[in-house]
Order: structure tokens, then C-alpha cells, then sequence
């Protein structure tokens, strides 16, 4: 027994449900659309946007491109200027004042030691960390009396260790055999020679 | 077992677990709220409301505003018991098979004048090769485009719309279901312009009619048999301090008569007595309406009240409202049909 005959059509019978497919498929539909527009909308503006930003770096550019390569040519000028000056500084650092050591070796040398002779001689150390300009001083002289001995010990000392000599001489030495008697022609008995080795400090080359 | 994956994937409407049914009467609007519990339903609440009459033209009723519902009978979907003269229900055999009705024009056989401003709907009661017995139903279109306004957003979401003699039948046959009854069964639901007939033998509807005499024609004329005024007409109906007895027996007589006619007609083709009467509507309190059914039949009409028929609470059918309690059997068979069909 079926009395129930419904006369509302299938799309006129709407579900109680606050959230509803049908209202919400739409809605749904309309926001993406709307977010899609919106995200085109805001792309095109963003690109026009950085066109124009493009433009004006371009144009900003060309004005100081000039500038800008003329400033990195001085950077580089710059920087093989400091080169060049970092290299004389070395050289500067390492240059021995030759005047001034004879000045002073002459001031220390006693009366009665004439120097016949001073040789330099230099040699790269590359062994080390850093390498170094290593120099050696070789000494000649005569002299003569009673105290030729002492004076020479003496003069061997004060080269080794006196202030004026510390910053360039690291030892001084005299090789065996090498204070003697002077045979040359004229010589008295009691005239002697003698040789003495300093070995010079090592400079670094930086 | 197989696996029927359509039926699971077939769309499926909106359940219904709380059900307002409104019938919307000229007469009064009557509203029961029905909820689902536990598989059954259960009364919650019922009110008579102020009638929402059809506004005179069709333009006034589409700017209809909604129908405010007090609070208790606020559920979240509405089934709608429609009343209107131009309203036909009828019980048709069709010399056709149940699969071959697409086509079929029903509207010739409602007597439809105008078919397109009508809305017709069928229900299949039974069929065999060479016929089909429908129960149609047309109503004018623009009734439920106004009945649809009343209700246009959020809820109570209208879910059925059906005419309110058919709802009032329903819930007279829910009865039955409940608590079958020896031979057949009188239905008779009068309402203000239209009283609609059901006979059911065992269940089945096996005859069903509606005649253009309603409460307000009956009142008319007893008010003009008496001299008195449709106000005190009513409560003479309703009251027995005045015998009217004679005066009500001739406004009763049409309807009567077709009562009579559908009774014998049942007795002839099913062989079948009625034995049992249901009555509902305005008039069903009325002491004279079932003196005059009980001197016609010869046993009193049940005690039958559509707000008992389910389990509710002891406040809903209170004893004051029992005399009236018949005008809402078209509003309870409107939610039971809404709640059955969900």
C-alpha cells in the first residue's frame, strides 16, 4: 500500500546540510577561477613590473658602465701597484745596508787589526717555510804584537754579539788554521793573519 | 553472494531523521514534528498554527516571505500536505505493464482541463502483464511553487509535497500496519473544501475517491438550515447542548450518500464488509458526524487519533487537544511518508 505520491521534483528536494555540494561545487569553482585570474593578473603585473625595473637598470647601466669599467680597470691598476709595492717592500725588508754595516765594522775594529779583505756572498734558502736570502761575511786581516790573539777573540766577540751586529750577524766563527803566522815578504815574526766566517741571519722573501 | 557495486554507487538523497509535516489547510496550519529513534519514530511535538491562505494571485505568492515555525517545530526537513479544490487524487487501472507507463498520459485519465499547470505524480500499487493499478495525484503547479517559498533557504528543507487527503489516508494506513484489523477498513478524511474516501482491505487500497464536499459546504449549510452564523455552526457541530440532529443529517447527506456508494462498491467487487471506520479531519471530534456514521454502519467509528499512533511524549496529545487531534492526520501522514521514503 503505497499512498505516498511526492510531487517535488528531484532538484526541488534540497538536503538540510548547511554545507551543500551543489551551492559548493559553484562557489568552489568560482574562487579558483578567481584565484587563477587574480594569479594571472598579478603575474602580468609582476612582469611588466620587472620590465620596467629591466628598463631602468639598463638605462641606469649605460650611464655608469663607462665608470664602472674604468673603476675596475683602476682596481686592477691598484692592485698590481700594491703587488709591485708589497714586492719592493720586500726587497726593502731584506736589503742589507752594506754602507752602514762597513761604517760600523769600521768603528768596532780594533787599532791594531787591519781588514785586508771582506768578501759577501748570498744563496737563496727555499727549503723552509718561507723562503729566505741567507748571507755570509767572510773577513781577512793582519795584525800584530804581543795581543794579536786577544784582540782578534775580542773583535770575533763584538762582531757576535754587540747590538750593531745582532740584527744581521747570527754567528761569527774563526775557521781552524785560520789565524797564523804572516808569511808574505817584509813580514815580522810577530805579524799574524786571521779569517773570520759570519754567518748573516736569514731574511724571508714575502 | 554478489556484490551489487551500483547501489553503492548510486546517488543517494538526503536521509530524513527529523521530520516536520505541515499541512497547510485554509482552515488552520497543522504541523507535527516527528523524529527518528531507534528505528522508530516518535512524536516530539504538534501545534495548530494560524492558517497560511493562498495569496489571490500567482505573482503575490511567488514573493511569498517564509513561514516561521516556533522553536519545538523546527526540524531540519519539512514534508508538505497540500490542500487545493482543483487538487485530483485517484486509484486508476491502466491496461499497461508496470515498465510500459513512460508514455502513458494520466492526465486525461485525472480529467485534467489544463495539464501543463499541473504537477502529476503515480505510485504503483500493484501490477500484472496486462495492467497496472496507480494511485495519481495532480496538483497545480503554482500551489507547491508557493508552498516551496514558504520554506526558501536552510532548513526545514522541504523534502515531499503531496495532497493532504492522500497524507490523511497514509496515516490512517500506518495504523493499519501497526495494528491490522479484521475486514475492511473505512478511511473518510474531511477537510475544509475536499473529503477524501480510502477503503483498505488487508492492507491493500482497494478503493479511493475524493468528493468536492468539505467542512465548510457542511457548515454552510447547517448554518443556513439553523439561521446561524458559521461560528456558531461550528460549535454546534462540535457541542451537543443543541439537537441539530436533523438539520446536520441533511448537510451530511451528499457526502453520506458517496460514502455509501464506495462502501457497496468494495462489498460487490471484493466481496468484503467494512468493519471498521477511521475518521479524521476537523469534523472527526464531532459527536454528531460519528452518531450519524454509527447509525449508517451500524458500529461506531474507532477511536482513532493521528497523534497517538506513534510514541510521543504524554504533553503532545495531551486530553484538551484529543477532541481537535483529527485535523493532524494529514500533517502525521505527511512526516511518516517523509521519514518511510528516506
Amino acid at each position: 500500500m503505497k499512498l505516498h505520491v511526492n510531487l517535488l521534483s528531484d532538484d526541488e528536494r534540497r538536503s538540510a546540510s548547511p554545507i551543500r555540494i551543489k551551492t559548493l561545487a559553484p562557489l568552489a569553482g568560482t574562487v579558483t577561477a578567481g584565484l587563477i585570474v587574480l594569479w594571472i593578473v598579478m603575474t602580468v603585473l609582476s612582469i611588466s613590473h620587472r620590465r620596467s625595473q629591466l628598463r631602468s637598470d639598463k638605462w641606469k647601466w649605460s650611464r655608469m658602465e663607462a665608470d664602472y669599467i674604468a673603476a675596475v680597470q683602476t682596481r686592477s691598476d691598484l692592485h698590481q701597484i700594491e703587488g709591485r709595492l708589497a714586492e719592493l717592500s720586500a726587497y726593502q725588508r731584506m736589503r742589507v745596508e752594506w754602507h752602514d754595516v762597513l761604517r760600523k765594522l769600521g768603528g768596532h775594529t780594533p787599532t791594531n787589526i787591519q781588514l785586508t779583505e771582506l768578501r759577501v756572498s748570498q744563496s737563496i734558502i727555499t727549503d723552509a717555510k718561507t723562503p729566505s736570502r741567507a748571507y755570509t761575511l767572510r773577513l781577512q786581516g793582519r795584525t800584530s804584537g804581543p795581543a794579536a790573539e786577544p784582540t782578534v777573540r775580542a773583535f770575533l766577540t763584538d762582531l757576535g754579539s754587540h747590538p750593531d751586529f745582532t740584527n744581521l750577524i747570527a754567528s761569527a766563527t774563526v775557521p781552524a788554521g785560520a789565524f797564523r803566522g804572516d808569511t808574505s815578504a817584509g813580514a815580522t815574526e810577530e805579524d799574524r793573519v786571521f779569517e773570520i766566517n759570519c754567518v748573516g741571519r736569514p731574511r724571508k722573501i714575502e | 553472494m554478489t556484490l551489487d557495486l551500483k547501489k553503492y554507487l548510486k546517488p543517494r538523497g538526503p536521509r530524513q531523521h527529523d521530520v516536520v509535516g505541515v499541512d497547510l489547510g485554509s482552515s488552520g496550519t497543522k504541523a507535527v514534528r516527528l523524529r527518528l529513534m531507534d528505528g522508530k519514530p516518535r512524536l516530539t511535538a504538534a501545534a495548530q498554527l494560524p492558517a497560511t491562505p493562498y495569496p489571490a494571485d500567482a505573482a503575490e505568492a511567488a514573493r511569498s516571505s517564509g513561514l516561521a515555525l516556533p522553536g519545538v517545530l523546527h526540524a531540519r526537513y519539512v514534508a508538505l500536505a497540500l490542500s487545493a479544490p482543483e487538487a485530483v487524487a485517484k486509484l486508476l487501472v491502466v491496461p499497461r505493464p508496470a515498465d510500459k507507463l513512460g508514455d502513458f498520459a494520466f492526465s486525461g485519465m485525472l480529467g485534467l482541463a489544463n495539464p501543463d499547470a499541473f504537477r502529476i505524480g503515480v505510485e504503483i500499487e500493484s501490477s500484472t502483464h496486462g495492467e497496472t493499478t496507480v494511485l495519481a495525484a495532480a496538483i497545480p503547479d503554482h500551489m507547491v511553487r508557493w508552498a516551496l517559498h514558504l520554506f526558501p533557504v536552510a532548513t526545514p528543507a522541504p523534502c515531499s509535497a503531496e495532497i493532504a487527503g492522500l497524507a490523511a489516508l497514509n496515516a490512517i494506513a500506518y495504523s493499519l500496519r501497526e495494528k491490522p484489523a479484521e475486514g475492511a477498513a473505512m478511511a473518510i478524511d474531511i477537510g475544509a473544501r475536499t473529503s477524501t474516501l480510502g477503503i483498505f482491505i488487508r492492507q491493500d487500497l482497494a478503493l479511493m475517491r475524493q468528493f468536492p464536499i468539505g467542512s465548510n459546504a457542511i457548515m454552510n449549510r447547517v448554518a443556513g438550515e439553523l439561521g446561524m452564523d458559521e461560528e456558531t455552526a461550528r460549535s454546534v457541530l462540535t457541542d451537543d447542548v443543541i439537537d441539530a440532529s436533523d438539520a446536520i443529517r441533511i448537510a451530511l447527506e451528499p457526502l453520506v450518500r458517496q460514502l455509501m456508494l464506495g462502501r457497496d462498491f468494495v462489498a460487490r467487487h471484493r466481496n468484503c464488509r467494512v468493519a471498521n471506520v477511521y475518521l479524521a479531519g476537523g469534523l472527526s471530534g464531532s459527536p454528531f458526524w460519528r452518531q450519524h456514521i454509527a447509525a449508517l454502519l451500524g458500529f461506531e467509528p474507532n477511536d482513532w487519533n493521528p497523534l497517538t499512533i506513534v510514541p510521543c511524549d504524554p504533553a503532545v496529545a495531551s486530553p484538551d487537544r484529543t477532541s481537535a487531534s483529527g485535523c493532524f492526520a494529514a500533517a502525521m501522514g505527511a512526516a511518516l511518508a517523509a521519514l518511510e521514503a528516506s
